[in-house]
């Protein structure tokens, strides 16, 4: 059994006014097997932002189903969403959302104090995640006191303090500079050897070659997807490139 | 360019900010009327017909005054808060090409517009509700209104001249603070990078000692002359401490939690503690403010309505007896002719006396220092030390007490009206004298003296040679002068009749050698009622005016936070906070930021609750039961009122975040 499953899904918003219903996604299905680095990649408007949302259950699909280790996440209802989204998905955004009036240490620590942990437990599951980011020596700091990466790493040591299935990442080199983008995408695949899953949704070439797998959307539905296999990061960039132009231009379908 | 640009520019700005701009003007209109009214009173024709309008004028006049300042504090506060969270409307039209000096005149206009508007409504309202409030005036004062209108000019020019400053003044410092920044600094204007407020011990500490000291004041002042003095020392030192306390004690307090790791990284704790810390950085000023104001309403509302539902009590206690006859330095003859006089001038009225009170004795002003008595007036500085001791000899004692007291030389009675000896001997000037026995009552005193504010006693002595003792003893002076007389009595007449006898007699006694009065309750009560129905009057109209600024602060203080929470209130539902958890949250936070004030307030009135009684004795008051009673009606209904407006505001608050 694959770990995230999403069968047929679409999305279809309406209007208040009764105008156009705007059909954001089609009709996607994929799969994502444990230990998967996956990047989704499509131009603005695409469907990227949907589907994550979706996957992260901040949102409802219109049709379709999403099945986390065979549980379909669609059906969870409202009072345990929040506690089923703390406890299985790690987040990493754009612009990082961290909370500006707790400390980088508070602000890895609050997805497990929501979910009640003691404080000794917190400790130990941080220290092997420091070693991991490097971000020591700024836990005491805030948010508007340390650098974009530091940021970046930061809201990336909360995704994983909670041990989550899959880590979803929504254009997380979206805000940095390009020698910091290396350095967190070098840290992604650091995360990834180590087992976890990651989900990354981005319009980044470069992000999207360090990924084992990237899956393109366009209109709405999966249009192509690639597999990294044995390429180096140089080789993917030109295929990914390849892909897009072609996506851009309307050429057929290969492979 | 279209003419008008910049008048319609401004209106559509006014319009774009009505959520924070209509408020300020229901702010100005509120002060404008109240504060022309104010001095409407004070220049209306129709107060000098009002006996002792002088008084009520002065308390009018000190109103206007205040409502004057308040109101200045009050609007440039408030206009200091909008503009701020205008930076970036400004900074974008820096950004887009107009100049300083273009906003400066889109600023104008919608100073000028926001100017008329108040000031024409405000006006008018006021006039309007003149007439009104003229006859609340005279109904508190017990005095029959006049009929007719009138608009003193005077009043309406102060007003105008007053608001129009108010508004320029504002209008000057907004185009300063636009002058002031560059155009990416408007920009972000709404949101500098917030810090994390440090803990300053310093301050705490000193708000710490000043609320200390002030409390300590409060409770320990034991003399109403002293309180006089004391009073605004401590209302200072608590304001002090009110503003240190709530500026970084709150904060020195929550990092203290913070620091506490079992305390601390608790799910409720957590968010809270952490959020808390920014919310009293951003509140703290505007909660002390508000704390401080509603200290104000409470004390001003409650001490002024028991003053005037006390008036009764008060007067009573200041005129024990319906007709007092008080004379100074008279000789014995001279006491007996005022003995007839009344006698005769109380039958010429067809009237019967009772319950005389009626002695002869001597009074020294003197400094007491525990058992010693001193006639040296030292200073202005230790007025508390002041003390009255009336000596009285025991023949006069014995007849007036019908009592069979037998004195030794250097021995004497004691009776206290207020203030305390230890021990059981006395020491005036080096006389020393020992106390034989100390009385609990003077039957035939009633109550003469209780309305005293310095320490009093009395004392018996065995005989007029040993007053002669004293008089040398406390004036140095071989020679003594005559003895005091107090005749005071009854009748069984009504009040004009009471004011006609006392008119009668105080006319011949006025004639008489020898200093002293005659009055009564009778005579007084519409001076009396002049100056607390003015007082009460005053004390409402300011406490609803403090109310409207309380208000207005209370909501501009949910529109702010409100602004702020949107951004961190989304970011929680992302990390895995539900919907529920994130209200419930901001909820409680919200509650204790807003009834910290009111909590406080009543703190600090329960503080000062002593030393208001002792300054309410200085007018004659003496009923605590009653100031108590109104202290929590007051209380009470402050707080209904406090929380009505929470909740409609709160109503704004949760539409912003959600």
């Amino acid at each position: 059994m694959s770990l995230l499953e999403v069968n047929n899904l679409k999305k279809v918003y309406t209007t208040r006014f009764g105008g156009n219903p705007v059909q954001a996604l089609t009709n996607v299905s994929f799969s994502v097997e444990q230990g998967e680095y996956v990047a989704i990649m499509g131009e603005s408007g695409s469907g990227k932002t949907t589907l994550l949302n979706i996957l992260a259950s901040l949102d409802k699909p219109t049709n379709g189903e999403v099945l986390l280790n065979g549980e379909n996440i669609v059906l969870i209802n409202e009072k345990e969403i929040s506690a089923f989204r703390r406890d299985n998905l790690g987040f990493v955004f754009q612009d990082y959302n961290l909370l500006d009036t707790f400390t980088i240490l508070d602000n890895i620590f609050l997805p497990l104090v929501l979910a009640g942990k003691k404080y000794e437990e917190m400790i130990a599951k941080l220290n092997p995640i420091l070693k991991i980011l490097g971000i020591d020596d700024i836990l005491n700091k805030y948010p508007y006191e340390v650098s974009g990466g530091q940021k970046q790493r930061t809201a990336i040591a909360r995704a994983l303090i909670t041990n989550p299935k899959i880590i979803l990442a929504d254009e997380p080199t979206g805000s940095l500079d390009s020698r910091t983008s290396d350095e967190l995408l070098n840290l992604f695949d650091k995360i990834n050897s180590k087992g976890h899953t990651i989900l990354m949704v981005t319009h980044s070439l470069k992000a999207a070659c360090h990924a084992k797998r990237v899956l393109f959307i366009k209109d709405g539905s999966i249009y192509h997807q690639l597999y990294k296999a044995n390429m180096s990061n140089e080789e993917m960039y030109t295929k990914i490139s390849d892909t897009l132009t072609m996506i851009a231009t309307g050429g057929e379908k290969n492979e | 360019m279209s003419r008008f640009f910049y008048q319609k520019l401004a209106i559509n700005n006014m319009k774009k900010n009505s959520k924070t701009l209509i408020p300020y003007i229901l702010a100005c209109i509120g002060t404008i009327m109240m504060f022309y009214n104010m001095v409407f009173l004070v220049v209306a024709k129709d107060i000098g017909s009002v006996s002792d309008s002088g008084s009520v004028r002065y308390i009018l006049f000190l109103g206007a005054i205040v409502i004057g300042i308040f109101s200045f504090i009050f609007l440039f506060y408030t206009n200091s808060f909008l503009i701020k969270r205008r930076k970036n409307e400004f900074g974008l039209f820096n950004v887009l090409g107009m100049e300083k000096k273009h906003i400066a005149r889109i600023m104008f206009y919608e100073s000028l517009f926001t100017a008329l508007i108040s000031i024409a409504i405000g006006l008018i309202a006021g006039i309007l509700l003149s007439k009104l409030i003229i006859l609340l005036l005279f109904k508190l004062i017990t005095f029959n209104a006049t009929f007719g209108f009138e608009i003193p000019i005077i009043a309406v020019i102060i007003s105008i001249s007053l608001f129009l400053g108010i508004f320029f003044i504002n209008l000057l410092y907004n185009i300063r603070q636009v002058h002031l920044s560059n155009a990416i600094e408007l920009l972000k204007g709404g949101n500098v990078g917030e810090k994390e407020p440090k803990t300053k011990w310093l301050l705490t500490i000193i708000g710490v000692l000043c609320l200390g000291v002030g409390y300590y004041i409060a409770v320990t002042t034991e003399s109403p002359l002293a309180a006089l003095n004391l009073f605004f020392v401590a209302v200072f030192l608590v304001i002090i401490g009110t503003y240190c306390l709530f500026t970084t004690g709150s904060i020195a307090v929550l990092k203290m939690l913070r620091k506490n790791k079992k305390y601390y990284y608790i799910p409720k704790h957590f968010i809270s503690v952490s959020s808390m810390i920014y919310r009293m950085k951003q509140n703290a000023a505007g909660l002390a403010n508000i704390c401080i104001l509603s200290t104000a309403v409470i004390v001003m509302i409650s001490s002024t309505m028991s003053l005037y539902i006390g008036s009764e009590d008060a007067i009573r206690t200041r005129y024990p007896s319906d007709i007092i006859v008080n004379m100074n330095n008279i000789s014995d003859e001279d006491a007996e002719k005022i003995d007839n006089l009344i006698l005769s001038k109380t039958k010429e009225a067809n009237l019967t006396q009772k319950d005389i009170v009626r002695y002869r004795s001597k009074e020294y002003l003197c400094m007491q220092d525990g058992s010693n008595f001193s006639e040296e007036i030292a200073s202005f500085g230790s007025i508390e030390n002041l003390a009255i001791l009336g000596v009285i000899p025991q023949d006069a004692f014995n007849s007036m007490e019908d009592e069979n007291v037998e004195l030794n030389k250097d021995e004497v009675l004691f009776y206290s009206f207020r203030g305390n000896i230890q021990g059981d001997e006395i020491n005036l000037n080096g006389l020393k004298l020992s106390v034989k026995e100390r009385i609990d009552s003077i039957n035939s005193f009633g109550s003469s003296q209780a309305a005293s504010l310095s320490n009093s006693y009395f004392i018996v002595v065995d005989s007029i040679d040993s007053l002669r003792n004293i008089n040398y003893a406390m004036t140095g002076k071989n020679h003594m002068e005559n003895l005091d007389y107090y005749y005071g009595f009854n009748v069984d007449g009504e009040g004009q009749s009471q004011i006609e006898l006392i008119k009668s007699i105080r006319d011949e006694v006025y004639s008489m050698e020898g200093g002293g009065y005659v009055e009564g309750p009778e005579t007084s009560r519409d001076g009396f009622y002049a100056i607390y129905g003015g007082l009460f009057f005053l004390g409402v109209f300011l406490g609803l005016l403090f109310i409207m600024a309380t208000v207005l602060i209370i909501y501009y203080k949910q529109v702010a936070e409100g602004y702020d929470d949107k951004e961190r209130f989304e970011i929680m539902q992302k990390v895995g906070m539900s919907r529920k958890e994130v209200m419930k949250s901001i909820k409680s936070q919200v509650v204790t930021v807003f009834f910290l004030p009111l909590f406080t307030a009543i703190i600090h009135i329960a503080f000062a609750f002593k030393v208001i009684v002792r300054l309410l004795n200085i007018f004659n008051l003496t009923n605590v039961p009653l100031y108590a009673i109104c202290t929590t009606l007051t209380i009470i209904v402050f707080a209904i009122l406090y929380s009505i407006v929470y909740i409609f505001t709160a109503r704004t608050y949760y539409k912003i975040v959600s």
